[in-house]
């Protein structure tokens, strides 16, 4: 998480204008609690000579009361403010006035921070990891210049995998008239796999002459 | 252009069974559901009211700006003649998001969608200097790219911001 110092000066303020230069929002691509601890610490307008701040506080205060419904978990952006300093004084002196209060104390934090961790365990172990995903240009090649390949598309979109989604196609001319049907795809990794994907294409053997993969892109 | 856009949209709608034809004049004619309408901007709205009517914006002044844009993009941008034709109407679009995250008052409308699709193939080709020029249009498209539609048929751009172009910048 990026820090952008105390949202209430100039510079903290300044930080975070390069920050948004180039993103919407201040996590990833949709409105999130980030955005909204970030708005509460700034609290009012920013100056226009901040545009890019100005345009997302503008942003995050047209979600009005809703803004407590924003996915995602409240992180502090700005620097926590330094914690008092303990009063010296307290270790020159041998009674310790307050000594079973502080116990008493002690024990409460600890069932708190057990209760934490507890429920921080309880979350993690619940939130499924991210799912390795592949875009895949597929050439798909024809016998000859009389292949349907209207008939030849319909027949590789009829190919259905948990997992798979089909993008955009496109014919391109290779040579003599002759088309390459080239078709993105979306393939989740631990699901399918190109070979069986190619085979499975390859098996209408009365329009594909062979499958070959242009591209493979990690998502 | 125009015909295309609208069978991209149509597409992105999920909405069957669309024809889209255009007469000799150019003009293109929609038929969805057995409703036919003709022109570019007409022809939008009546498929985002048929699939998903949130897109064409909440209240009355953002449906107002969703059908502004339209008729910019009819009228304007997608009769550019010339490259500086196409510029001056870059620089408006990037001078209106400058203010702005999405095109209508803060929410995703189908005219952010219909200009992503129109602005993807040039977008595609530019520099990272042309990308850092208009930076407010690189970063809307960096946020719309990431939409779950578009995502599966738009290949994603990569957007970075270099050190070496600040000089550049014309804000």
């Amino acid at each position: 998480m990026t820090q952008f110092g105390d949202l209430k000066t100039e510079n903290g303020l300044k930080a975070l204008n390069d920050y948004l230069g180039d993103r919407s929002y201040i996590e990833g691509f949709a409105p999130s609690q980030s955005d909204v601890s970030a708005f509460e610490d700034i609290g009012k307008l920013p100056s226009d000579k901040f545009f890019h701040v100005l345009r997302w506080y503008n942003q995050i205060a047209s979600f009005g009361s809703e803004k407590s419904k924003l996915p995602g978990e409240k992180k502090a952006v700005t620097k926590s403010a330094p914690a008092p300093a303990a009063e010296d004084e307290d270790e020159d002196e041998d009674i310790d006035l307050f000594g079973s209060d502080d116990e008493e104390q002690d024990a409460e934090a600890a069932r708190v921070r057990e209760e934490r961790l507890a429920a921080y365990a309880a979350k993690k172990s619940a939130k499924p990891g991210p799912i390795a995903k592949s875009q895949i240009m597929l050439d798909v090649k024809p016998w000859d210049d009389e292949t349907d390949m209207k008939a030849l598309e319909d027949c590789v979109r009829t190919v259905q995998m948990d997992g798979l989604v089909w993008g955009a196609s496109k014919l391109q001319p290779l040579a003599y008239g002759i088309n390459k049907l080239s078709i993105l795809c979306t393939v989740e990794d631990a699901k399918v796999s190109v070979d069986d994907l190619t085979e499975k294409i390859e098996a209408f053997e009365d329009y594909v002459q062979s499958v070959d993969v242009a591209a493979f892109n990690k998502v | 252009m125009e015909k295309k856009l609208i069978a991209d949209t149509a597409k992105y709608l999920g909405a069957a069974k669309v024809k889209v034809t255009a007469d000799k004049n150019g003009k293109v004619l929609v038929e969805a559901g057995g409703e036919k309408t003709s022109g570019f901007v007409c022809g939008i709205l009546t498929l985002v009211r048929s699939q998903n009517t949130s897109l064409e914006g909440s209240t009355p002044l953002q449906k107002c700006l969703t059908l502004d844009w339209l008729t910019y993009f009819a009228t304007h941008l997608f009769h550019c003649s010339t490259h500086e034709a196409l510029n001056s109407c870059l620089q408006h679009i990037d001078r209106e998001l400058l203010s702005r995250t999405y095109l209508c008052c803060h929410r995703l409308t189908v005219a952010d969608i219909v200009l992503f699709m129109a602005l993807h193939p040039f977008i595609t080709n530019w520099s990272f200097m042309q990308k850092e020029q208009y930076m407010n249009i690189s970063r809307w498209c960096s946020s719309m790219q990431n939409d779950v539609v578009l995502k599966k048929t738009y290949k994603p751009i990569k957007f970075s911001r270099t050190c070496l172009y600040e000089g550049a910048l014309c804000h």
